[in-house]
């Protein structure tokens, strides 16, 4: 995989001129009067995703002007190459404002297109790679966001717990990572009953991954993502249009692997360990059943409140697991509840940490990143919402109402008392497509929490 | 108020310790208190409290969980829970801020809706400690149980006059300033969308505007969604939506609290309330799906489901708070259900144009110990309330995020140089917690109150 886009310098390249719209006012008196009046007839303005093409007198390409709106963000020009005759090969001009590196990975983002079934319908413009530009930081971001957005993008079909597999494999093999995975009735052996059973009334059995990356002596980051390749609810069975989507329960996965990805490749100063429960929550006569019991790897017992909710089970073992070794950070990352979507919408993933700083710091570094969240608040007051009958804890509360805080709420009793922790409820998909971000898959809060690693760690050698 | 007493001759100890406070209690305690204590498996667990005989089989001691730190509500199960009639003391070293908070708590919890059966039992009462601010207790508490009465009282008996009313009781007991506009007034007045969304009901929308104070001082203009009764109208709610609807006026019950709250404490505010008081009916004239209204402000908005009511009345009355360009701008609503989906019904939920309040918002009410939870004024999803024939849709076409939506639009009516923060709130109890009796509820006011008096001085 190589990023797509960004091309090494050519002779004819384009300039692209990038202009807030301040700077865009200050710019265009610069300008020779033919520029101008062109740029005033047409009603260019520099806001965020527009652009214009200025003419040569011969009629060839002279300059692309692209808006950054007022406040520059990754996707400011980031529908540029999609939208620009293709072939065109652009270089960014100097006297334009705005980060290279936002424009370059903007771009590189901007040009991926799922390939897998068939071929795109059109190209994208090039541009050529900035100078003072962070090449190896924008490829590995990019890319690592690209994969994502195809393992999330495939049909559940070809992406069951196996093909999970192979993905997490192909990334740990590229970066010397180790990769052990325990798979079907071996995962009741090696004490994960709850990933187990929700996984087991699938033909493919569900899997543990589990992979280890880094120094010994590095501090510990373990990433855990929900890897549910395809709900179907279980008993609980969705209606047509809760199901329609659900080849994308493994984007909290997707985001755990490019979020590795990122981090191996840019080789942060850490040891990175990544838990993935892989499975299917399938219906079959063997499926786990609405007020079963689970006793899970931690010994907690867990009434199944419905079948639907069978992230936060898995999960729970995951969560136990990554605990047993004490990381400095732990987060997870799970597509887990439509209540995150009910308060936030399809932009912001909502984030959860036991110690608010963490969230704070997440938050700071997605918006600084354009991959943003809002934090939510582990709410003490709702845990009695769980109680069951005869659990230690039930699945789900016991009324409708902030549902993605309730899971929050069960999963902590996972953690470790003294680890922290970040629980991140993201979308994992473009409703609509935007500027940089197609519509479907998505890594959503990846890039937030590979900038936190940066920040928290340093950026290596 | 009722549930405090100056004194009396036999009164009860209650002695709140904490879960490490109640081993050396417990040394110091004769022997058979000790025992009866410990046969009670009391640990002192948070919300429970023991009884504690006396030596002639009466009531002795009330031996009270406390946490660390303290809950202001350590005492708001008692006054219910305690056998009717106590007379009860408080024992302990507390300064004038946790005496004062146990006697808030102790008030709060002493609330009974009496209005259409007789009190089913004589509740506790208390001889406040002398550190305790009592005023400012009973001006608060007074205040929370005016707004708990109006929230449960049912539609019938609590439509657009009975709301406007009791803010005119409010303005008469504190010598505000009080103007009614009723009926086609309100168009002739420019407040169109109250109307529209008012006229199905045979009981006339109302706009209530309340001024009191000084008016060289800070102006703080409070605006509470009042719909007595929210049927959905044409977009008609279903049965279970339906039935909690006379609680669709709870953030004018809260304004009119936490207004109630500012005029008794005499705080050195310019005050001005708005409570736009309308009956959501359904009628051959009810306003329809895709109506433009062409607001008090200019801007024309289109309904996209009639049962998104309340930010339409809201619109005209934070335009009208706005224009005087007041120091603080605040409106309390019970709006949409996605807050409560977001962060459950015990979390009221605010938006804020302005980051400074939002922080002083969220420090007052850990002050008072509210819980609140600030969402964002997100940009991006500004667009999706574009409508295709007005300036703005009502409803819009974004999906989740309703409490972000409903105040994106709002903040349509609010100008940029104007600090706005906008409470959704549930105005409801849906189970009792010490304190906080099962039923209507002011919500985010007293924190509120805090913020204005940090901000502005007590």
């Amino acid at each position: 995989m190589t990023v797509q886009g960004l091309i090494e310098a050519v002779d004819d390249a384009v300039p692209l001129i990038t202009l807030t719209t301040a700077g865009y006012a200050a710019w265009i008196v610069s300008q020779p009067a033919r520029v101008a009046t062109w740029l005033r007839r047409t009603g260019f303005e520099a806001e965020a995703g527009h652009w214009q093409v200025v003419p040569e007198v011969d009629g060839d390409i002279a300059m692309v002007v692209a808006g950054l709106g007022d406040t520059p963000d990754l996707w400011s020009a980031a529908s540029l190459p999609s939208e620009l005759p293709d072939d065109l090969c652009l270089a960014l001009d100097p006297d334009g404002e705005g980060a290279a590196d936002a424009v370059a990975e903007g771009w590189a983002a901007g040009c991926h297109r799922f390939t897998r079934y068939r071929k795109t319908k059109r190209g994208h413009a090039s541009l050529v790679w900035p100078q003072n530009c962070d090449r190896s930081g924008v490829t590995a971001r990019a890319e690592a966001v690209c994969l994502g957005r195809d393992l999330v993008n495939t049909p559940a079909e070809d992406m069951g717990p196996a093909d999970l597999e192979d993905a997490a494999e192909a990334i740990a093999q590229r970066a010397g990572a180790t990769l052990s995975v325990i798979q079907g009735e071996k995962l009741l052996s090696e004490g994960y009953p709850a990933v187990h059973a929700v996984g087991r009334a699938s033909a493919r059995p569900p899997r543990l991954l589990d992979l280890h990356w880094g120094r010994d002596d590095a501090p510990r980051v373990t990433l855990v993502g929900k890897g549910v390749c395809f709900d179907t609810g279980g008993h609980d069975l969705k209606n047509a249009a809760g199901m329609e989507k659900m080849k994308k329960d493994m984007g909290g996965a997707a985001c755990a692997l490019a979020v590795a990805r990122m981090v191996m490749d840019l080789e942060l100063p850490v040891r990175l360990r990544v838990l993935i429960p892989a499975v299917e929550n399938a219906l079959d006569g063997n499926a786990i059943k609405p007020a079963d019991i689970i006793t899970t790897r931690k010994g907690i017992n867990i009434e199944i409140g419905d079948t639907d909710a069978e992230g936060r089970v898995i999960l729970a073992d995951a969560l136990a697991a990554a605990c047993e070794e004490e990381p400095e950070l732990l987060i997870d990352f799970a597509t887990l509840t439509g209540a995150a979507r009910v308060a936030l919408g399809q932009d912001l993933a909502a984030c959860f940490a036991k110690k608010s700083e963490d969230a704070r710091d997440l938050c700071d570094a997605g918006m600084a990143v354009s991959d943003p969240l809002w934090p939510m608040p582990l709410a003490k007051a709702y845990l009695p919402r769980m109680a069951s009958d005869l659990a230690e804890i039930n699945t789900i509360a016991d009324w409708a109402f902030a549902d993605h805080i309730q899971a929050a709420l069960f999963l902590e009793k996972f953690v470790g008392v003294d680890t922290s922790w970040i629980h991140i409820d993201t979308v994992c998909w473009n409703e609509a497509g935007r500027a940089g971000r197609p519509k479907g898959g998505e890594v959503q809060s990846a890039r937030a929490v590979f900038e936190l690693l940066c920040r928290r760690y340093g950026t290596g050698a | 108020m009722q549930c405090f007493v100056d004194a009396a001759e036999h009164t009860v100890a209650i002695v709140p310790v904490t879960r490490d406070g109640l081993e050396a209690w417990l040394d110091k305690a004769p022997a058979a208190q000790a025992r009866w204590v410990r046969a009670h498996d009391f640990d002192g667990s948070a919300a429970r409290h023991l009884i504690i005989p006396d030596d002639s089989g009466g009531v002795g001691t009330v031996l009270v969980a406390m946490t660390d730190p303290m809950s202001m509500f350590t005492l708001g199960d008692l006054p219910m829970a305690l056998p009717k009639g106590t007379v009860c003391r408080l024992e302990g070293d507390f300064e004038t801020a946790e005496a004062t908070a146990l006697a808030l708590g102790w008030a709060m919890g002493s609330y009974n809706f009496g209005r259409y059966r007789k009190t089913e039992r004589e509740m506790a009462r208390l001889v406040p400690l002398a550190t305790a601010r009592m005023d400012r207790v009973v001006a608060i508490a007074e205040s929370v149980h005016l707004g708990r009465d109006l929230i449960n009282t049912p539609a019938e008996d609590m439509g657009p006059a009975e709301l406007t009313g009791a803010v005119a009781d409010v303005a008469a007991a504190n010598g505000a300033e009080l103007r009614i506009i009723e009926g086609d007034e309100l168009l002739t007045e420019n407040y169109p969308s109250v109307h529209a969304v008012g006229r199905a009901s045979v009981r006339p929308p109302r706009l209530a505007d309340l001024t009191w104070g000084k008016s060289d001082a800070p102006k703080v203009t409070l605006v509470g969604k009042g719909v007595c009764f929210d049927s959905g109208g044409l977009d008609l709610k279903p049965a279970t939506g339906m039935k909690m609807m006379k609680k669709d006026m709870g953030g004018a019950a809260s304004a009119l609290a936490l207004a109630s709250m500012i005029m008794r404490l005499n705080l050195p505010v310019r005050l001005r309330l708005l409570i736009p008081a309308v009956e959501n009916a359904v009628a051959g004239n009810a306003f329809r799906p895709l109506d433009v209204i062409t607001t008090r402000k200019g801007l024309t908005i289109e309904i996209g489901n009639t049962d998104a009511e309340g930010r339409v009345i809201l619109c005209d009355a934070l335009a009208e708070g706005a224009s005087e360009k007041p120091d603080m701008l605040i409106d309390l609503a019970t709006l949409t259900g996605a807050a409560r989906v977001a962060l459950g019904p015990e979390i009221p939920v605010y938006l804020s144009n302005d980051d400074t309040m939002a922080v002083a918002i969220e420090e007052s009410a850990k002050r008072v110990q509210e819980d609140v939870w600030r969402l964002p004024l997100w940009p991006g999803y500004r667009k999706l309330m574009d409508s295709d024939v007005a300036d703005l849709s009502t409803t819009g076409s974004g999906r989740g995020a309703g409490a972000i939506n409903a105040a994106l639009f709002l903040e349509h009516f609010v100008s940029d140089d104007v600090s706005w923060a906008h409470f959704d709130i549930m105005g409801w109890n849906l189970n009792s917690r010490p304190g906080r009796p099962k039923g209507g509820e002011v919500m985010a006011v007293r924190g509120l109150l805090d913020m204005i008096e940090q901000r502005f001085g007590a």
